[in-house]
This record gives C-alpha cells, structure tokens and sequence, in this order.
C-alpha cells in the first residue's frame, strides 16, 4: 500500500512537473481559440525567433489576423517561410485570413510569428507573451512556452 | 515576376539538379566536371584566416547559413551537434563547417557567440563579401537578400555539401535529414572511401 502511494505520487510529480513545461495549453477570446503558443530555446546571442500557435475559428464568421507585438523584440511579423528545391525563403505573410469554422496552423517551415531583434534570451521552460490582434475578436496575449533548440511540433 | 527572379530561380534550379545527378552517379569524371566545391580563403571565429587546406585529411560537411535565421539554420547546427555524438570514434574523422552568407551582421564574434550553443567541433565561417560570394558559388549555393532596414533576412539554400579528405565533392545530404539518418549516410560515405 505503501509502495503504490509512492508509485503514484511519482507519477503524479513526473506527469505534474512535465506538464507546467510543454501541456498543450489554449485560449479564447470570441469565437476563437488559440492552441499552445511555443517557441524554441535559441543559441546565444540569436537575434531572431519564431512563435508557433495553432488558430481556430469556431464561429460562424471568417476573421483575419492583423499583426503581432511583443515586448521581446524590436519588431514582430506574421512571416511564410516556404522551400522550393532546397531553397528556403522568408518573406512577411501580410494579413491573415482564418475562415469560418477553419483552422490556421503557425508551424515550424510554413506560417509563424517572427520575432526580430530578440532582446532577451530564451532557454526551455521560459514564457513570455505574444499580442495577436484580429479584425474581430479583438486582441489577445498569448502566454508562448519555450520548448527545446530542436522541438517540431511543440508537443511531446 | 521579372527576369532576373525567373533567371536566379533557373540557376538554383540547375545547380540542385547538377549537384543531385553527380551524386546519384557517384561518379568522380561527373563529380569533377561539376567541380562542386572550391578553395577559398575565409575568416574563422577568432578572426584568423582559414582555407581549405584546414579541411583536408577530413570529411567537411558544408552548411551555409546565418544566425540571424530562426529555423532552418540552428536546426541544422543542432543536427550536426547530435550527429558528432553519435558517430563516436568516427566523429573524428567528420568537420562541420557553418559557413555565414550574410557577413554584414555575421562578424566573428557574432559566429563565435552563436556557435557556442552547439557541438565546439563545428567550424564557423565569415569573410568579405566577395569571399563569400566566390565560396558559395563555387559550392553551387544560392543565397540572396530578402527585405530591407536592420531586420532583412537572407533566402538560402539548405544543402549540406559533403567534401572527401582530399577536399573533393564526395555527396550532397538534405539540410532537414534527422540525426540518425545522417549518421546512416555519413558512415556509408567514409566506409566507400569516395
């Protein structure tokens, strides 16, 4: 009895201590809803960083997303980074349609939010907040969780 | 769409499908016809003058790139880090080289701070303009300025050039291979002997 309360209070740290770094977490704001802001640990004195987050819309109405803000860096855009052959190119995305009842992925090679300018390093386990303001819903401050140099997809 | 877009694009294309087909050919008249790879005479982290005489007696994994990158670049660093540990005692006989293609920001010092996240194995590369210029070319490496003002961005390709121990083009690996994979091939190139 004993041994199964040590077995599930370890556990219950393993799982807990886990889960306040890399849990999927999400927001709302209106008919929106924003899953798991991440970020990548970057190498020292990197100047630039990506913020990926998924964006759903539930309503019944499309929304665009206007722009991003952030105190971290000097300047933050909605970029597309896209490959032909192996060419990688970067280029600002320009305002975002999210359908009605449509989902938007920022994901690793395609659509993120590029900080430039970083002022701050980011190591795993850190936050830091990300303002996404939308045609519609208004405005919103993500609570973006780094995750490891080399994540992918933010979950593990 | 003007010209020059089309003719730059035309050129990469080109230079892919020419570094592709000599190594599926694996054919040194090929390889050699290509000339991919070249000397060059850059700057290392400590502002000392390197050349590819440096690299000899030593597989070179070129990757060119810039730390002002967010994705593929310390991605592929972080890669040639895991791949150095898993070689193990053939980690010695392997040199990756980060080589910056954009030497405005990328001074030696800003290599040096930024290469010290990953494996110190990894040698890092600035110059001149116009060394970096010739060394890219000479490599097939396309590069180019994207945006304006402090934060502009640079479109590069993301091919790892492999180089034998007697700095001749020995293969070309994908720039997103995963780590494991990359050991696979790395260790299929030094048991051939190319």
């Amino acid at each position: 009895m004993t041994r199964l309360a040590t077995f599930l209070l370890a556990c219950l740290l393993a799982f807990g201590g886990l889960g306040s770094v890399a849990a999927a977490h999400e927001q709302k704001l209106g008919d929106l809803v924003l899953h798991h802001a991440w970020s990548r640990a970057n190498p020292a004195g990197a100047k630039s960083g990506a913020v990926f987050v998924t964006i759903e819309n539930t309503g019944d109405t499309p929304d665009q997303l206007l722009g991003a803000s952030s105190d971290v860096a000097a300047m933050t855009e909605v970029h597309q980074m896209s490959m032909e052959n192996d060419v990688m190119t970067m280029k600002p995305a320009g305002i975002l349609d999210i359908p009605a009842h449509g989902t938007v992925e920022l994901k690793p090679h395609g659509l993120h939010i590029m900080l430039m300018g970083l002022k701050q390093r980011f190591a795993e386990g850190d936050t830091f907040a990300v303002t996404l303001t939308f045609a519609k819903a208004g405005s919103v401050t993500l609570q973006v969780v780094v995750d490891k140099v080399d994540a992918m997809s933010g979950d593990h | 769409m003007n010209r020059r877009a089309l003719l730059v694009t035309a050129v990469a294309v080109a230079a892919a499908a020419g570094i592709g087909a000599s190594y599926v050919l694996n054919n040194k008249q090929v390889t050699q016809t290509l000339s991919v790879g070249g000397p060059f005479k850059l700057i290392g982290t400590d502002g000392q003058e390197v050349t590819e005489s440096a690299l000899k007696g030593k597989y070179s994994l070129f990757f060119f790139g810039f730390t002002f990158c967010p994705d593929a670049c310390p991605t592929a660093l972080n890669t040639f880090s895991l791949v150095l540990g898993k070689l193990g005692p053939d980690a010695d006989k392997v040199q990756p080289v980060f080589v910056s293609i954009d030497p405005a920001r990328d001074t030696p010092a800003v290599l040096k701070e930024y290469l010290s996240s990953f494996d110190p194995r990894i040698m890092g590369l600035t110059g001149t303009p116009e060394a970096i210029a010739e060394t890219a070319k000479s490599f097939r490496v396309y590069y180019a300025k994207q945006g304006e003002g402090e934060f502009y961005l640079m479109d590069h390709s993301t091919a790892i050039i492999v180089m034998n121990p007697d700095y001749e083009y020995a293969g070309v690996l994908a720039g997103n291979m995963q780590p494991d994979e990359m050991v696979v091939r790395l260790k299929e190139i030094i048991a051939q002997g190319v």
